[in-house]
């Protein structure tokens, strides 16, 4: 990616998927299950046209709220 | 997900419309495939509306503001903060602003009914006239160009707005000075 | 009050049947109803029409919402509860005018379709239900509680003036439907900082309490650009205000009372 400044989307995106990941890392021995589900959420929109601002938006308030829930310490699991 | 964003633009020629149902067939199948999410495969891109017009979102992101998602600060049992207790841009503006139209506003109906003001009095509703203006057009600015989302722009047309006043201000003081002042200015443009 | 209420419910069955009987001829009323699905995001949201025939339906908006939901598109969801404008749930914009679904009657001498959409400029987070959690993490910022530090002796109740009750008259009937301030300009632009009319007359309503002794840190919590004075007695919110409330006056009350205490 040399030479490709990102966006501030982009870079939203990124931190929203780094803190997704961190977060998973405190999980204890769930650290796989929270991971694999993060990923995949992500992965869900994959192919999202990187113009689809409105949706990308609110993809990106979507995963902030369901992160702040995956964060709580008495959140034990996650099924997908 | 970061070549998702920043895919180039030149594929939209390719974009096609595609049935959420195959999305979602090539998104399972990459995300088993892939390795690791940052290392998308070169699967064709099926892209939804990527001819897209340029949509405001980018005119904010040219000055790097960013909003909290939903405007959520904090969890959902948090308060808002408030801004900083400040008496000179509450009530004081608020109350000089009813005060100055007080002063103005009857001088110009005297004025209109008379024909002609003192020149001290002209002065002062020159004067007034324009800080009344000039809060007017400040108003505007905190509704519309507001700090919080033009950290640079907001305060770039605070200060254009002041050069404006300041020059209008000179203005006012050549007219009350050399001319006939605001009320002789305004009749001879009324018959011109 | 009460009792004549009640007489009024124990007769509505009746009369409905009758006026069913009367007519019908079905008498068909198109609503266009506002759509997003937050599991499809790429999907743009749309109208979507629908069709219920009014001479077997209830007279309010939200009538036609639930016979909708129940007979043609169980997908549709909106919020509702009380069904007769106590809760403030089914707040939405109906023909462009921010009201409760339950107080709205449907014209039915109109052949012009029923416009619904949610309450404009809030996150949508499906159909006609809006994210209202900014709303209320604003309404906690102004500490919407009794406040104070002595106590009657007796250990009873705070007792106040009838005048000083009369105060809060058309103040505590709020109900928080968030109607007013999502039609409020000042508050689509800036609701990050602006408070809105419906927190802010809460904000009052503490405000004039003779039982709260707050009043001075109420005043001075609000003493920014932002906070309270981006209010420019546009009025949108007393005239949309489904419980006849006025909230511009509160707001003017507080500015008028502050710029007291500054001087």
């Amino acid at each position: 990616m040399a030479g490709t400044a990102l966006t501030g989307l982009q870079k939203q995106v990124l931190s929203l998927y780094r803190r997704c990941i961190r977060e998973s890392a405190k999980k204890g021995p769930a650290r796989d299950i929270f991971r694999h589900f993060s990923r995949s959420e992500f992965n869900r929109y994959k192919l999202l046209n990187k113009r689809d601002f409105t949706t990308i938006e609110h993809l990106l308030r979507l995963g902030t709220k369901r992160v702040d829930t995956m964060a709580n310490p008495n959140v034990k699991s996650v099924h997908i | 997900m970061l070549r998702l964003l920043s895919r180039p633009s030149l594929k939209a020629s390719l974009a096609i419309s595609a049935p959420r149902s195959v999305n979602l067939l090539n998104a399972g199948l990459s995300s088993r495939l892939s390795k690791s999410i940052l290392s998308q495969s070169a699967l064709p891109s099926i892209g939804i509306r990527s001819l897209s017009a340029t949509p405001k979102r980018l005119v904010f992101e040219q000055f790097g503001v960013k909003q909290p998602p939903g405007y959520i600060v904090g969890t959902v049992n948090d308060a808002v903060k408030l801004g900083k207790p400040d008496k000179v841009h509450g009530p004081y503006h608020w109350l000089f602003e009813r005060i100055d139209i007080l002063v103005f506003a009857p001088l110009i109906g005297y004025a209109i009914s008379a024909g002609s003001l003192p020149p001290i009095l002209d002065a002062t509703m020159g004067l007034f006239l324009l800080a009344h203006m000039h809060m007017g057009f400040g108003s505007c600015i905190t509704d519309y160009v507001p700090k919080r989302l033009f950290p640079k722009l907001g305060p770039l047309c605070f200060f254009l707005l002041g050069c404006g006043t300041a020059v209008s201000a000179y203005g006012l003081y050549k007219l009350e000075t050399e001319e006939e002042g605001l009320v002789g200015a305004a009749k001879t443009l009324w018959r011109a | 009050m009460l009792r004549s209420t009640t007489k009024l419910f124990k007769l509505a069955p009746l009369a409905r049947f009758q006026s069913t009987a009367a007519a019908a001829q079905p008498l068909m009323k198109k609503f266009k109803i506002y759509r997003w699905d937050p599991d499809t995001p790429e999907v743009k949201p749309k109208l979507k029409e629908y069709e219920v025939d009014m001479n077997d339906c209830g007279p309010m908006v939200l009538d036609a919402l639930i016979k909708i939901k129940n007979e043609q598109d169980p997908t549709l969801t909106f919020r509702r509860s009380c069904r007769e404008g106590i809760c403030g749930s089914c707040a939405m914009n109906i023909n462009g005018e921010n009201t409760l679904a339950c107080l709205c009657k449907v014209d039915k001498t109109s052949s012009k379709p029923e416009k619904l959409y949610p309450l404009p400029h809030m996150w949508v987070v499906r159909d006609l239900v809006p994210d209202l959690t900014h709303f209320y993490q604003q309404y906690k910022a102004i500490e919407p509680y009794l406040q104070r530090s002595t106590f009657p002796a007796d250990g009873k109740e705070i007792v106040q003036s009838i005048e000083d009750r009369a105060k809060l008259d058309g103040l505590y009937e709020c109900i928080l439907c968030a109607c007013c301030s999502t039609s409020c300009p000042s508050y689509w632009w800036n609701q990050q900082e602006y408070l809105g009319p419906a927190v802010l007359m809460q904000a009052y309503r503490w405000m004039v309490d003779s039982r709260d002794e707050a009043t001075e840190k109420r005043e001075t919590m609000l003493q920014n650009s932002m906070t309270l004075y981006r209010c420019h007695t546009i009025m949108n919110c007393t005239r949309t205000c489904p419980k006849g409330l006025n909230p511009g006056w509160a707001i003017a009350e507080i500015k008028k009372d502050i710029a007291k205490a500054s001087i």
